[in-house]
């Protein structure tokens, strides 16, 4: 029981991230925000050529979306170490208009 | 020719359901992350895989003991309950995120609500696991996860750089600092231990004893688990190519099922994209009856309770009642939200931590004179064996800590 605890505490330690933020975790979440922000553009040339079904190109941009919204929330609550502030702040702005992109893009 | 037929058969069910969501999901991150650098960690995970493979199959067919009974012989009592317990929670978790992950791609297919997709999913899995014989089970799912051959196909359409391909068979440090030390070494125990998934095993083993297999049916079991693992392999390879061609040049980190399909729809357009949809749907579907079945198989084994696909379910009520909670179990699991991804990451990662609990045994007993008789395994694959064993333990006590350190792989 207790070393299933163990494993347990162990798991969410490995996918959670602490609320403060230092430099190297603010250019993760720059990366994961370029990866979604690459990905869209892909998945643009993918509508341009045809090459990908209605349904497809709309459940995987909703998952896109989530996928933002998500980012954007948990940027939205962290917090970041001394010296990090504006970085933190130039990547909540990044997110937000992400997801901003993304909604819009729901919407047409 | 019948032979030829069914040997054929075996090798296309093995390659067909050889893939499933963690190698998808960590081959292709790992191209994504680190280009072709990788692919040693598949070779290795395949060379283990088919050295084990072989070895559990033919413990089943000369001794006619499945994994779990020779557990249970070489472990003890308590650590073998200790295993059993560990290798179910495995198969609950990763039968949780296939489930989920069917759902997924039923609503990138048809457009369905998941829920729904993933309540009506897990009807008819276990309706057809209900229904069917082994046999049908294994060709089924098998055969139709021979359609993942299109991301074969696309990755050669994309035209890789075939010599840093070859190069990547060559373990090489990443030179971008210690963060990037410690992701490559997640990502190659991830690679590593998805090859190595124990259910395989399991399955395999359990498979040989319900198809009668005897030492007269060795060289099939040789056959079939060398030649479907190599093929099954090749196909994991195509996915980190395609990971490395089309995700890593734009800093693209595949984090959602549905970005894995888009590499095969770039340069073959639609038809390809829903076969490869499909395949996905084949390999994730195989797993989660595979995981199901084994649940079920692991306590009747370890318990010699009686256990068989083909009887009728209520003459085996307690193997039966196993599988179908296993999966039911599963089904609150995956319909609570948790993201099919998420379950598969520690799924890999666990299994990891439990895999020298069910290699010892079967590298062991394989060997066993007494047991195995002529059919005992010879030096130089004993040898080998434990090579592989002594990797197996490094990458179980690497696997958590690597997991906490990288975040679970985040970039």
């Amino acid at each position: 029981m207790r070393r299933g605890l163990a494993l347990a505490l162990l798991f969410l330690l490995g996918c959670s991230r602490s609320p403060v933020m230092d430099h190297e975790q603010l250019a993760s979440e720059r990366k994961q925000l370029h990866s979604l922000d690459a990905e869209t553009a892909l998945l643009d040339r993918i509508i341009a050529t045809k090459h990908a079904t209605p349904t497809f190109v709309h459940a995987h941009a909703e998952y896109l979306r989530r996928a933002s919204h998500e980012l954007a929330q948990q940027l939205g609550k962290a917090r970041a170490e001394p010296g990090a502030e504006a970085e933190l702040e130039r990547l909540r702005a990044d997110a937000a208009r992400l997801e901003e992109r993304f909604i819009a893009r729901m919407l047409l | 020719m019948k032979k030829i037929v069914q040997l054929t058969l075996g090798i296309m069910t093995a390659l067909g359901g050889f893939v499933d969501l963690g190698q998808i999901v960590f081959t292709m991150q790992a191209g994504a992350r680190f280009g072709y650098a990788l692919m040693w960690s598949i070779a290795l995970g395949a060379v283990a895989i088919i050295l084990y493979m072989e070895m559990c199959g033919r413990v089943a067919a000369v001794a006619q003991k499945p994994v779990f009974a020779v557990v249970r012989k070489q472990l003890g009592q308590r650590l073998g309950v200790v295993t059993l317990i560990g290798s179910n929670l495995l198969n609950l978790i990763t039968c949780a995120a296939e489930l989920g992950a069917i759902a997924i791609v039923l609503h990138l297919f048809f457009g369905i609500d998941e829920r729904f997709a993933l309540v009506g999913a897990t009807l008819v899995l276990g309706a057809l696991v209900w229904l069917l014989h082994f046999q049908w089970i294994e060709r089924t799912f098998g055969l139709s996860g021979l359609m993942m051959i299109v991301f074969g196909v696309a990755a050669w359409k994309l035209h890789p750089d075939w010599g840093a391909v070859t190069a990547g068979l060559v373990p090489r440090m990443p030179g971008h600092g210690s963060k990037d030390v410690l992701l490559y070494a997640y990502f190659a125990v991830g690679i590593f231990s998805a090859l190595l998934m124990e259910y395989e095993v399991h399955f395999y083993s359990s498979g040989a004893i319900e198809e009668g297999w005897t030492a007269k049916d060795l060289p099939e079991n040789t056959i079939v688990s060398t030649s479907g693992i190599v093929l099954g392999s090749l196909l994991t390879c195509a996915l980190l190519i395609l990971g490395a061609v089309v995700f890593l040049p734009d800093g693209i980190f595949p984090d959602q099922l549905s970005t894995t399909a888009l590499p095969v729809a770039l340069p073959m357009g639609k038809l390809a994209l829903k076969i490869a949809l499909l395949g996905i749907l084949a390999c994730v579907a195989s797993a989660a009856v595979e995981t199901a079945l084994s649940a079920g198989y692991n306590v009747c084994q370890f318990y010699d309770i009686k256990w068989d696909k083909n009887i009728p379910p209520r003459d085996a009520p307690v193997f039966t009642a196993l599988w179908v909670g296993t999966l039911i179990v599963a089904l609150f699991i995956a319909i609570t939200g948790i993201k099919p991804l998420t379950l598969v990451n520690f799924s890999i990662m666990f299994g990891m931590v439990m895999m020298p609990l069910t290699y010892y045994p079967i590298l062991t007993s394989a060997r066993d004179r007494t047991l195995m008789g002529e059919h005992a395994t010879k030096n130089v694959q004993h040898i080998l064996g434990w090579v592989f064993f002594g990797m197996i333990v490094i990458a179980a006590l690497a696997a958590f800590p690597l997991m906490i350190v990288t975040h679970s792989g985040q970039p």
